[in-house]
């Protein structure tokens, strides 16, 4: 009986985990907040430069914390950047430079910090990647 | 709010300790909701986020149910707490399990491959806890399966425990999903800090508490069936109080820090002090070297524990004991303490034994008989061909032979293996005895 108590216990104590997780991802996530539609246009621009750039994006973890049209990361998604940021703001923000570090937390300034020794071929390619998805 | 004295109602104090749990599992993913919040990534991904922190503050808390705190465990007997301990652990880590693999299946590129070589850190750390928490469970629900020696597999949990828990904290804060906050990042790297704590005082500074006081083993004595009497005295003569029916985590032949004490029930009675006895059986490889013990030999006494016992219920106008071979130890206890306090009301014992070989006190039991109103119905599963009593398993047929009419007022206590405690229940339970007048201890912890 006592034993059958410390299963039932247990049981309640994992629904309860799951329920608060559930309600804590609906808290997170109002029905108001809609994905971002991701639209990937090559504007004319050098199509081997952007097959460059999307290389560099997946191949250095840049979708452990952003997305691309639901890959990867999702909370902070890179669709549409190239109609919010210029080519040259999003370079400032891939390299965390100071120009924009005030809009960019501690952590994310941390994890930034090894793009700014990539390749500058690299960067510029990626920069022009991340800017033709709008 | 301060935790309720021993002198409350035990379900106001289990509802307590209940209380703190609950909050404990519940407050730190619940906390990470207020003040700013990161931008949402969708349900599912913030809800495998979520389950990974709660199920870790499960984890968390693991330590904290086997860290022996005698007031929070005692509404609950700690027999309770470990099966709690040990169907927890199992939940945590299937919904560890989730959380990877939503993650892996809805996420692929942010979690990224296993790569220990070229991952970052905390990713990695996140698949070496899942691991280590895998293998923590698989070795404890098949240790026997597995063949893993009792003290060995002791050792092998502690270790996978700690570096399923540092490798988790690692993980949670390097990704620090809902962490940006300072004091977010505060309450979940000192949440860590505490667990971690808890188990350096269990495993640091209590051995180093008991290894000042020292014990003595002072004699060995041979029982019936398989069985020794081993009885221990503190080298500095001080009086240890525990009450009759309790049992105590004993060190032999290793020190407190080794991890090989063992759980056993005291047998002896507090109305004679000086001395604690435990009547051991040889089952497993430690409990197979007691014969060889040798008095002065030094023991360590880490106690007592339970609350399986005959106290508060004096107003029960008779009890009624049921035990399976070695499992009669604590009953003895009880036993032996209620003739010294000169108990007048009736008493029953029913004790299942293999044969009439292997009843443990037999003789003892029969000159009890004489001190006290009790009823002995021994139950042998393989009787010599001349047995009278009874025969089997401790049954509701059994059971309804020997006890009175008027049975629901009477308390009922077992000690025995899992399946003898729910033949027990069950057998009672068809009696029509409430379950709340039944009283059990699980004897086999292991």
């Amino acid at each position: 009986m006592r034993e059958l108590w410390a299963r039932r216990l247990a049981a309640f104590t994992g629904l309860m985990v799951v329920l608060l997780s559930a309600a804590f991802a609906a808290v997170q996530n109002p029905p108001a907040g809609a994905s971002l539609a991701a639209s990937v246009a090559a504007d004319g621009a050098d199509a081997a430069l952007l097959a460059r750039g999307r290389e560099v994006v997946l191949t250095n973890d840049c979708l452990m914390c952003h997305s691309i049209a639901g890959e990867g990361s999702p909370r902070s998604p890179l669709d549409g950047v190239g109609s919010r940021l210029s080519e040259t703001e999003i370079l400032h923000f891939a390299i965390a430079d100071e120009s924009v570090q005030d809009d960019l937390s501690p952590r994310a300034i941390k994890a930034k910090r090894d793009y700014a020794e990539l390749p500058q071929e690299d960067l510029q390619a990626m920069a022009a990647y991340l800017a033709s998805l709008k | 709010m301060s935790p309720p004295s021993p002198s409350k109602p035990l379900p106001q104090r289990a509802a307590f300790w209940l209380g703190i749990y609950v909050l404990l599992v519940v407050a730190p993913l619940a906390l990470l909701l207020l003040g700013e919040r990161p931008r949402p990534g969708g349900f599912w991904w913030d809800f495998a986020l979520a389950l990974g922190y709660a199920a870790l503050a499960m984890m968390g808390l693991q330590f904290a149910l086997t860290a022996r705190f005698k007031r929070a465990t005692a509404p609950f007997g700690i027999d309770l707490i470990y099966y709690f301990h040990r169907y927890l652990a199992s939940i945590a880590t299937a919904l560890l399990v989730v959380h990877a693999l939503i993650l892996l299946l809805r996420f692929p590129a942010a979690v990224g491959g296993i790569d220990f070589l070229s991952a970052p850190i905390h990713m990695s750390a996140g698949w070496v806890a899942l691991f280590a928490f895998l293998a923590l469970v698989a070795s404890s629900l098949w240790r026997k399966r597995l063949r893993l020696e009792y003290d060995r597999w002791r050792r092998v949990h502690v270790v996978l425990a700690v570096i399923g828990l540092v490798a988790a904290f690692v993980h949670v804060l390097g990704s620090a999903s809902y962490l940006e906050t300072p004091w977010k990042y505060a309450l979940w790297a000192g949440l860590g800090a505490f667990w971690l704590g808890l188990v350096l005082w269990v495993r640091g500074l209590r051995p180093l508490a008991l290894i000042r006081r020292p014990w003595k083993v002072v004699e060995v004595r041979p029982e019936r069936g398989r069985s020794w009497t081993v009885a221990v005295a503190p080298e500095d003569g001080r009086g240890f109080e525990y009450r009759a029916g309790q049992f105590a985590w004993l060190s032999l032949r290793a020190s407190p820090f080794g991890m090989r004490e063992h759980p056993f029930s005291i047998a002896s009675s507090p109305s004679r002090p000086g001395r604690l006895e435990f009547t051991i059986k040889e089952l497993g490889d430690f409990t197979r070297t007691i014969g060889s013990l040798q008095p002065g030999e030094r023991a360590w006494v880490d106690g007592p524990y339970g609350n399986f016992g005959v106290e508060g219920h004096e107003d029960a106008p008779g009890l009624v004991f049921i035990a399976g071979g070695v499992g009669i130890a604590p009953v003895m206890s009880l036993l032996r303490w209620l003739a010294d306090q000169g108990e007048q009301r009736p008493l029953w014992l029913f004790y299942g034994n293999r044969d009439v070989e292997r009843i443990v006190f037999r003789e003892e039991l029969e000159a009890l008989q004489q001190r006290l109103k009790l009823k002995l119905v021994h139950v042998l599963g393989d009787p010599p061909e001349d047995w009278q009593g009874e025969r089997g398993f401790i049954t509701a047929e059994v059971l309804n032979r020997h006890l009175p009419g008027q049975r629901d007022r009477l308390h009922y206590f077992v000690c025995g293996p899992e399946p003898m405690i729910r033949l027990s229940e069950r057998s009672l339970d068809a009696l029509g005895v409430p379950l709340a007048r039944l009283h059990s201890e699980i004897f086999d912890l292991a």
